[in-house]
């Protein structure tokens, strides 16, 4: 297992304490039926992600983001083990977006997004690294009780680090 | 094994389902996705993917798995509380805690084996972006120049690695002409009128040992693998754009001297 499959999976435990039983099924649901109807739609047929233009997604939208605490630690956490598609989804919640532009402009970026394949699976994985990197990731860690310890615990094993977060070398804090 | 060799119904007509595909009417153009695709020539060649929930599965090594995560959560049935991640147990555990009374477990497997039609169209089992090509052009490089440092970039990291799917990457050259003498393995890049890129195709002269093709070949994004002509998925309304700009394959010595001549 990777430091980002572990890392991935203490974040999601962050949101699977937030989400009570019911909320968490749901959640797994309307992921899985976003993904099937994504698989019959025209989109499919596209080299590029576009979840956006899926109706199912537009009507589940509002929810993920009135409910970001919760839900974007999961999608990051999927997005660390590679999952596309939610990278896909994590775009149109956040406006904390490495795109090809970037990648290309960026020798640090484009190097780290090298050393996970460089491809859109591989993207994911930097998006993910780099949005807990940000000031929003900070925020949303905060809202939970042992939050910052997580972050901070994650962040150590990813070799990140996150200015808004005051973490101590030893993880006592 | 790729999705092609485990093929039983490699070559045949479409099915009335994925002539669907090319004839559906987009709601934002009002035209077919693919306006000029000649369904009754276009041959199906492999499926796109294959669905496992098995996360050791070779298919997940030899191809780009879609929601990999693996992640099963246990539940307090009764409070509805988060107890633990079951992830790292074995089977035995995992079995014996979601199937007890207290206990509910939500779990988050479904994988889906991939790769896209830029992947088939350089030889590699991956999903990868034709953003990453548009992103050269908007950059300021002109079209040739863009797929041959996404050539260059691509060739450097997968040149070595294993293919399923006849990796050729690292032959790949393209040239400003816009007429090319087609041949086994020249590469077709579809974009749209905003130079944004949105297809490979690749055309085979033979695929599964020696099987006659002689046609242009593409991976629909997640969805299936096809041979066609050229023009079926190309048009003004078509959901890959009108123009095409060529990738040959070039001999090793070939393609070293024009990157030697390139600087």
């Amino acid at each position: 297992m990777t430091n980002e499959n572990k890392a991935a999976n203490k974040i999601a435990g962050i949101s699977a304490r937030a989400f009570k039983l019911q909320e968490m099924k749901e959640f797994q649901s309307s992921y899985d039926n976003l993904i099937k109807a994504y698989e019959v739609s025209s989109l499919a047929i596209l080299s590029t992600i576009n979840i956006k233009e899926l109706s199912e997604f537009q009507e589940w939208k509002p929810y993920l983001l009135a409910n970001k605490e919760k839900t974007m630690p999961l999608l990051v956490s999927k997005m660390l083990n590679g999952d596309i598609f939610a990278f896909s989804i994590y775009k149109e919640l956040t406006l904390h977006t490495i795109d090809y532009d970037i990648v290309h402009s960026n020798k640090n970026i484009d190097d780290e997004l090298k050393s996970y394949g460089g491809a859109e699976d591989g993207l994911a994985i930097v998006n993910a690294r780099h949005w807990l990197e940000t000031k929003e990731s900070a925020e949303i860690f905060s809202n939970f009780s042992d939050g910052k310890r997580v972050e901070c615990e994650v962040n150590k094993m990813l070799n990140i680090h996150n200015e808004f977060v005051g973490c101590s070398p030893n993880l006592d804090n | 094994m790729s999705f092609l060799e485990k093929n039983n119904d490699f070559n045949r007509p479409l099915t009335i389902q994925e002539k669907g595909i090319f004839t559906s009417i987009n709601n934002v153009t009002g035209f077919p996705y693919f306006p000029q695709a000649s369904t009754e020539t276009i041959r199906f060649l492999a499926k796109g993917g294959e669905f496992t929930s098995d996360i050791n599965s070779p298919l997940c090594e030899q191809y780009d798995c879609i929601d990999k995560n693996s992640l099963i959560y246990l539940y307090d049935k009764l409070t509805g509380l988060y107890i633990s991640q079951l992830s790292n147990y074995d089977i035995g555990t995992v079995k014996s805690l979601c199937g007890h009374k207290d206990f509910e477990c939500v779990t988050d497997i479904r994988y889906y084996a991939t790769y896209n039609c830029i992947g088939w169209s350089i030889g590699v089992t991956k999903w990868v972006n034709p953003g990453d090509i548009t992103a050269y052009v908007r950059d300021g490089k002109t079209i040739t120049e863009a797929i041959n440092y996404f050539l260059d970039d691509k060739a450097n990291l997968y040149a070595n690695s294993s293919s399923n799917i006849l990796n050729i990457v690292d032959d790949l050259r393209s040239f400003s002409e816009s007429s090319i003498k087609l041949s086994n393995n020249t590469v077709a890049f579809y974009f749209d009128c905003n130079d944004e890129f949105l297809h490979g195709a690749r055309y085979v002269e033979t695929l599964l040992a020696g099987e006659s093709i002689n046609r242009w070949t593409s991976k629909l994004g997640r969805s299936i693998l096809i041979s066609h002509d050229l023009d079926d998925l190309r048009g003004e309304h078509s959901m890959y754009g009108d123009k095409v700009a060529y990738a040959v394959v070039v001999s090793g010595a070939e393609n070293q001297i024009f990157n030697n001549e390139e600087l």
